[in-house]
């Protein structure tokens, strides 16, 4: 219970399929994404979160039915002047999640134009989730819940709000976002990297020999 | 099953070392405990502080072991601190295990940095009560563990499905399986034919670059480790690699990983001494009656050497950043510093002047506050000088920032600047010095904030040439990992290295690069130097673009920065010493000779010969900022030439930049106005080899991009 807030992996009992998804957190700074991640991944949250300079990658695993999804995770740093950075950690990505700040209607408008973005130049079958992060300060609230509910059904994506804070509804956006991804047969990762030869192999024996058995 | 989670082995007193509270401090360490633990979901190896445990005992997580609870928590700051605490849990499943390293045998106490296959690097855990090795013999129970054939410190778990690789070795019958990752890739591509590629006669030297594959691969073969599977003779060896490559043309395209076929052979790397920190009574020695510094170059050498000991930072650094011109009196520097003072608060008056209201028409400045907000309030607040809620030094933090927007509109705030600003303000602990010196660091890294990003493009770009050259190996892996661009060495080049360094030793980093030594490039050799150490733990772990950017995220307050700093001057002096390093690498550098860069030609007398003729000087000239006299390193007379006339530029730098007086005084007066003055002044804010005034700030990307390219 303490350590690990996140959903863990599952009970060693032979899982049925194993997906892989590479999944992207965009949204301007300071709105909570690496705080989001950090909560997903070990159940934490620091008030004094630094900030993301370049990138992270994480990776979690959750559990759904019969099938292991491992999401790797890449975490961007949200400010405008490292945005041409933005598309290499999103290209090949099958989901992301915008995240934009209820407290700072400035920061919906930027999540807005990242959902363009995505629409435009990412994977096309790209699973967007937005999401309103700080929804513990409600006294603070600038970003109207039905506002962003209604932009995102415009724009089909998934949308929830969420407190890294308070853990509301963060392991569930990610489940959802599970949930909505197309999982083949055993791997949902088609690596569109070089190396690919190697990493599939490795991949092949991480999954037999690291996650379900 | 009678327990949830079965110990099956637990050590306490094993530390987590963690950032310093205080620059003076070691380093503070967290005690804890180690645990292999058979959980419901594999096996697990956990850490965690003993303040946790100790909050833990009733969680049924943790019903086989009983602590004694030694100590209660006054309960109010007692939550904070927790959480605090819990950031540096541990747990992960053995299976996820890819690898760990071991501390060398001489290191004080035993210590281990597990890596997992996603490329999660834990921080190292120090066994200062032993039970390292009793860890690693229980892990052995569960899991096949090897050394690494090409270092003795990493420590490679074996995958658990042997299959694939048996049956591969078995296809060539050449190799036991103790034989080290390499081999499994030689067998892996072998399949693809690249094993015809090598060569015939793997040990005649004519074959320049290719020995180096060669003798890549006989390592492979030949060492300590296999020895007693496996030994060969080298003429069986030599027969073994010799099916032979007619053309010798290996591809680039066709076999990603290999094209390390450069014809590089540097020189041996020599053994580099670091010295001792200045302190106080060699640096009085270096101030001349008049309270003029008299030999900058050796003083310089000095500092390079050994850093600067703590209690003299806050004046020594004024002159490596700036503030004071190295040939400045005493007098002279009074001058500066009341004119500083001035010059600040008319440009904090600036902005602290402008109405709530007016601010609404004025989106620019408004960004940028919110900007520094975001940033002021999460920049190093675990250090104690920043920690707490209300605490005034984030005031002074956001004024300065504030107030550097003032100072360089153009450039605005980007974040990362108060990962600059904030060891200096730690050292300086006056508003206006740390200003002035925060605007002389930035000199030195403003490109890299650049809107275009090009200042960075041009520094990774740099890097991945430098590394051509001198580890053409890890380069062909790192571009055949889609890690060319060496993107996942962004952060350390931003900040250079803020965030990977404990807090002293950033301060010391710091000072030593600021000495300009062995060259104006030395941060990118440093990363060279790490990525060397680190070279054996990419490649045994095969790891891919992912791994590596997370891998090196997560080494970040673990190097070794005395190591790392020998190392990258070893590097430098290896690659000056190739003869036949191509002209750009030169230049990147510094080692033109000075009819390139004609203000380099007084420091030839210096350390590195040459080396000192800086690229952004180059920059400078060719970007077209006008510069009056040589100022490349105002100090940089050191050889006695007393000629250099103290930087004054007209440039497009405001008239701070023209101000050099000279006068008279003590060290003594000169270290009183440096520490005592509430609000110092009297600096020039550019340094060595940046432009001067706004200039700095603004001579674009493409400048440097002219020069460096
Ligand atoms: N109250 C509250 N604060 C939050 C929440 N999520 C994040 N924060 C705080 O917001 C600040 C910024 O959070 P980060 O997670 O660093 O933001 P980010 O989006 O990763 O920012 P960049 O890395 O700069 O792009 C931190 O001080 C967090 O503690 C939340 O759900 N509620
Ligand atoms: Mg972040």
């Amino acid at each position: 219970m303490a350590s690990r807030g996140g959903p863990q992996r599952p009970n060693g009992a032979s899982q049925g399929k194993i997906c892989q998804f590479k999944l992207v957190l965009l949204g301007e700074s300071a709105v909570g994404k690496s705080s989001l991640v950090l909560r997903f991944v070990k159940g934490q949250f620091h008030e004094y979160q630094e900030s993301t300079i370049g990138a992270a990658f994480l990776t979690q695993t959750v559990c759904l039915d019969d099938t292991t999804v491992k999401f790797e995770i890449w975490d961007t740093a949200g400010q405008e002047r490292y945005h041409s950075l933005a598309p290499m950690y999103y290209r090949g990505a099958q989901a992301a999640i915008v995240v934009y700040d209820i407290t700072n209607p400035d920061t919906f408008g930027r999540a807005k134009t990242w959902v363009k973005e995505l629409q435009r130049q990412a994977s096309p079958n790209i699973v967007i989730a937005l999401a309103g992060n700080k929804a513990d300060l409600a006294s603070k609230r600038m970003v109207e819940f039905d506002e962003a509910q209604a932009y995102a059904e415009e724009n089909s994506l998934l949308f929830m709000e969420t407190s890294a804070k308070t853990a509301m509804n963060v392991n569930d956006i990610f489940l959802a976002i599970a949930k909505k991804l197309p999982k083949s047969e055993t791997s949902g990762t088609p690596q569109p990297r070089q190396g690919v030869r190697l990493n599939n192999e490795q991949g092949g024996q991480q999954s037999e020999g690291g996650c379900c058995k | 099953m009678a327990f949830q989670n079965q110990v099956l082995f637990a050590k306490d007193s094993v530390y987590v070392h963690i950032n310093v509270q205080d620059t003076k401090d070691k380093d503070a360490h967290i005690a804890g405990r180690v645990f292999l633990l058979n959980k419901p979901e594999g096996y697990f190896i956990e850490w965690k502080a003993e303040d946790v445990l100790n909050l833990e005992t009733t969680s049924e997580e943790w019903d086989v072991i009983n602590y004694k609870n030694d100590r209660e928590g006054d309960s109010v700051s007692m939550n904070a601190k927790m959480d605090a605490r819990r950031k540096y849990n541990i747990s992960f499943d053995i299976l996820d295990l890819k690898s760990f390293k071991r501390s060398a045998p001489n290191h004080g106490w035993a210590y281990i940095i597990f890596i997992l296959k996603d490329g999660t690097t834990f921080p190292a855990l120090h066994f200062h009560n032993g039970g390292s090795k009793a860890l690693l013999k229980e892990l052995e129970n569960f899991i096949y563990i090897r050394r690494s054939p090409n270092d003795p410190r990493l420590f490679l778990v074996k995958d658990h499905d042997p299959e694939q690789l048996s049956q591969s070795i078995n296809e060539l019958s050449l190799f036991t399986d103790s034989s080290g990752a390499y081999v499994q890739n030689f067998v892996n591509d072998s399949k693809h034919g690249l094993s015809k590629k090598f060569i015939k006669s793997p040990y005649t030297t004519t074959l320049g670059g290719f020995s180096k594959v060669t003798n890549f691969l006989r390592d492979v073969l030949m060492t300590p480790e296999n020895s007693q599977n496996l030994v060969r003779p080298q003429s069986e060896v030599a027969e073994l690699l010799q099916d032979d490559i007619p053309g010798m043309e290996i591809s680039q395209l066709d076999e990603p990983g290999f094209e390390m076929i450069t014809k590089t052979k540097l020189p041996p790397r020599p053994t580099v001494k670091r010295g001792d920190p200045l302190a106080s009574p060699q640096w009085n020695s270096f101030f001349d009656a008049e309270g003029r510094i008299s030999k900058v170059d050796e003083l310089k050498d000095i500092i390079f050497r050994g850093g600067v000991d703590p209690a003299l930072r806050s004046e020594v650094w004024k002159f490596l950043l700036g503030f004071y011109d190295w040939d400045s009196c005493s007098k002279k520097r009074t001058d500066q510093r009341k004119r500083k003072v001035d010059e600040y608060f008319r440009m904090k008056l600036q902005w602290k002047t402008i109405s709530a209201e007016q601010e609404k028409r004025f989106t620019l400045l408004k960004e940028r506050r919110g900007l520094i907000d975001k940033d002021v309030m999460r920049t190093d607040r675990t250090h104690k000088f920043f920690a707490g809620d209300k605490n005034p030094n984030l005031q002074v933090l956001y004024d300065i920032l504030m107030t550097y927007c003032m100072y360089n509109f153009d450039l605005g705030y980007v974040q990362g600047m108060s990962d600059i600003l904030s060891p200096i303000l730690v050292v300086m602990e006056n508003e206006v010095d740390a200003f002035w010196c925060f605007a002389g660091a930035m000199e030195r890294v403003c490109h890299n904030f650049e809107m275009d990003q090009n200042g960075m493009k041009v520094q990774l770009s740099q890097i991945h040439k430098l590394m051509q050259i001198q580890d053409p190996e890890l380069c062909a892996y790192l571009e055949a990992h889609d890690s060319g661009n060496f993107y996942f060495c962004f952060r350390w080049i931003l900040i250079v290295f803020k965030r990977e360094f404990h807090f002293h030793e950033i301060q010391r980093l710091w000072e030593v690069i600021w000495t300009d030594r062995p060259c104006s490039n030395f941060h990118l050799i440093i990363s060279l130097a790490i990525l060397e150490s680190e070279k054996s733990t990419l490649l045994e772990n095969k790891f891919g673009f992912t791994e590596i950017l997370k891998h090196i995220n997560d080494i970040s307050l673990s190097i070794p920065l005395e190591e790392t700093l020998r190392k990258a001057e070893g590097i430098f002096l290896q690659l000056r010493d190739y003869k036949k390093l191509p002209i750009s690498l030169k230049e990147i550098l510094g080692l033109l000779p000075p009819a390139h860069v004609p203000a380099s030609q007084s420091m030839e007398n210096s350390m590195f010969m040459g080396s000192t003729s800086n690229s952004s000087s180059s920059l400078q000239q060719e970007a077209g900022v006008k510069v009056d006299t040589p100022t490349l390193m105002a100090g940089g007379a050191g050889s006695g030439a007393s000629s250099v006339k103290g930087v004054t530029r007209s440039g497009s730098g405001s008239d701070l930049t023209k101000g050099t007086v000279g006068a008279a005084c003590s060290a003594n007066v000169a270290r009183s106005i440096g520490m005592s003055a509430r609000y110092g002044g009297g600096a020039r804010q550019s340094n060595g080899g940046g432009a001067g005034g706004n200039a700095g700030a603004t001579c674009g990307m493409d400048d440097v991009h002219k020069v460096f390219t």
